[in-house]
C-alpha cells in the first residue's frame, strides 16, 4: 500500500502530531444532537472536538476500522436498536458484555454499506466495548483501538449506566486484496443532525493522514486512497 | 476426549491416583498463557502462548490466566468427532487432558474475533482425520488471519507428519 504522493503524506502526518484526547464533551453533544436533519460535506476547518473518531488501519489483505463515539450514537448515527446493548429498563449490564460482543458490533454496523474503491466489502465486528463517558480512553492509533474494544473484566459501575452515560468503542475488519483504495462508508438515514468526524488513516500502524469531516444524515464518509 | 478439570480437581485426582489407582490420564503438562499482549511484539494483543501446541495423548494443557479477562473454549467444528468440547470460566485456570488424537482449535470467547485463538494437535493415529473440517470452519474477524498464520506454522514446522 504505497502512498503515491509521499510529500503530501508527510505534511498530513505533521499536522496530526499535537493530538490530545480527541473527544470531550461528547455526551452533551449527543444529547442535543438527536433527531435533526442536516446536510453536510467534508470540511477541513472544524475546530471543535469531533463527536466520532475513526481509526483506519490498512494492512496487506485486510483493513481494520475502529470507531469511538458516544454510545447513544450507536442508535442515532448507526441505527442500531438500543436493545442490542441495553436491558429492558434501559441500563447496560456490563457483566453481559464479558463473554464477547462481536454480535453487538455486527448489529451496530449492519446499516453501514462499505466500499473499497468500487468493491463492496463486508466489515465484521471484532469486538465492541463501552466505558463511562467521563473517563474516555486514549483513541489515537490502532493499538488504542484494539485496547479500547477489548473486553475487560473491570468492575461494573455501582449504578448501572444508561447509553447516555457511556462512550462506545467498536472494532471491525474487512478482507480485501487491494486495501489502498478509497474507503467509503455510507450511513443510513436516521433523522439525526450532522456529526463531526475525525479520521486517522494508518498504513500498517503508521499514521499517514488525519482529516475532519462533517457527516450528514444518510451521508457517506470517504477516506481517500493511500 | 478432553477432560475439563480445574487445578484443584487435577490435584484431587492425583491424590486419588495414589490411593485408588490410575483414575486420571498420565502425561506431560503443558502451559498456555492467556495474555493481553505478546511479550515480544507489543502490537499483538490478546494472545495465547504458545499459539500452537503439539502434544501426545494423555497430556494435559493448563490454560493460565496470566492476564485477566480471558478464557479458553473449543471451537465448534474444530475438534475431532466424538471429542468433548470444553469451556473454561473467564479468569480461571483450567486444565484440559486430551486423550483422542486430532486437531483442536480453541478461542477466548470475548476476544476470538480480535484474533485470540489457538491450536492443539494431539499426535497419534487419526490425528489428521478432522484437519479439513477444522480448516473449513468459518472464522470471525481477525481470527481468520490468525488461523492462516497458525496453519502456515503447522506446515512450516511439519507438525502433522
Amino acid at each position: 500500500m504505497d502512498n503515491p504522493d509521499g510529500s503530501e503524506q508527510s505534511d498530513a502526518v505533521r499536522q496530526t502530531k499535537p493530538m490530545t484526547r480527541p473527544f470531550r464533551s461528547i455526551i452533551a453533544a449527543a444529547a442535543v444532537g438527536i433527531c435533526l436533519t442536516a446536510v453536510g460535506t467534508t470540511v477541513a476547518s472544524v475546530q471543535s472536538d469531533p463527536e466520532i473518531s475513526v481509526i483506519v488501519d490498512r494492512k496487506s489483505g485486510s483493513v481494520e476500522l475502529f470507531l469511538g463515539m458516544p454510545a447513544q450514537d450507536l442508535v442515532d448515527v448507526l441505527a442500531m436498536s438500543p436493545t442490542n446493548l441495553t436491558e429492558a429498563d434501559g441500563t447496560v449490564d456490563f457483566a453481559s458484555l464479558r463473554e464477547g460482543t462481536w454480535d453487538i458490533g455486527d448489529a451496530a454496523f449492519a446499516s453501514v454499506n462499505s466500499h473499497l474503491g468500487d468493491e463492496l466489502v463486508q466489515f465484521e465486528a471484532m469486538s465492541m466495548m463501552v466505558h463511562p463517558s467521563e473517563d474516555v480512553l486514549p483513541f489515537s492509533d490502532p493499538i488504542d483501538g484494539v485496547l479500547a474494544v477489548s473486553v475487560c473484566s473491570v468492575d461494573a459501575p455501582a449504578k448501572p449506566p444508561r447509553l447516555g452515560d457511556l462512550h462506545s468503542y467498536s472494532g471491525f475488519i474487512a478482507y480485501a486484496d487491494d486495501t489502498s483504495r478509497p474507503l467509503q462508508l455510507s450511513f443510513a438515514e436516521t433523522g439525526r443532525s450532522e456529526v463531526s468526524v475525525e479520521v486517522l488513516d494508518y498504513n500498517d500502524g503508521e499514521l499517514v493522514n488525519r482529516s475532519r469531516h462533517t457527516l450528514a444524515d444518510g451521508g457517506t464518509l470517504t477516506i481517500s486512497d493511500r | 476426549m478432553p477432560l475439563l478439570l480445574n487445578r484443584r480437581t487435577v490435584l484431587l485426582g492425583m491424590s486419588a491416583v495414589a490411593i485408588a489407582g490410575p483414575a486420571v490420564a498420565e502425561g506431560t503438562t503443558h502451559n498456555v498463557d492467556m495474555l493481553n499482549r505478546h511479550p515480544d511484539d507489543s502490537k499483538v494483543r490478546n494472545v495465547f502462548l504458545p499459539l500452537v501446541l503439539s502434544i501426545e495423548p494423555g497430556d494435559t494443557v493448563v490454560f493460565l490466566p496470566t492476564d485477566k479477562g480471558h478464557n479458553s473454549e473449543s471451537i465448534k467444528g474444530m475438534i475431532p468427532e466424538g471429542a468433548e468440547p470444553w469451556k473454561s470460566r473467564i479468569n480461571k485456570e483450567e486444565a484440559v487432558t486430551f486423550t483422542q488424537p486430532g486437531i483442536y482449535g480453541y478461542r477466548c470467547a470475548p476476544h476470538a474475533a480480535l484474533g485470540m485463538v489457538g491450536l492443539i494437535i494431539v499426535r497419534g493415529d487419526g490425528m489428521t482425520d478432522n484437519l479439513e473440517a477444522a480448516k473449513a470452519v468459518r472464522q470471525r474477524g481477525k481470527a481468520k488471519a490468525v488461523f492462516e498464520e497458525i496453519w502456515a506454522q503447522v506446515d512450516a514446522e511439519n507438525l502433522l507428519t
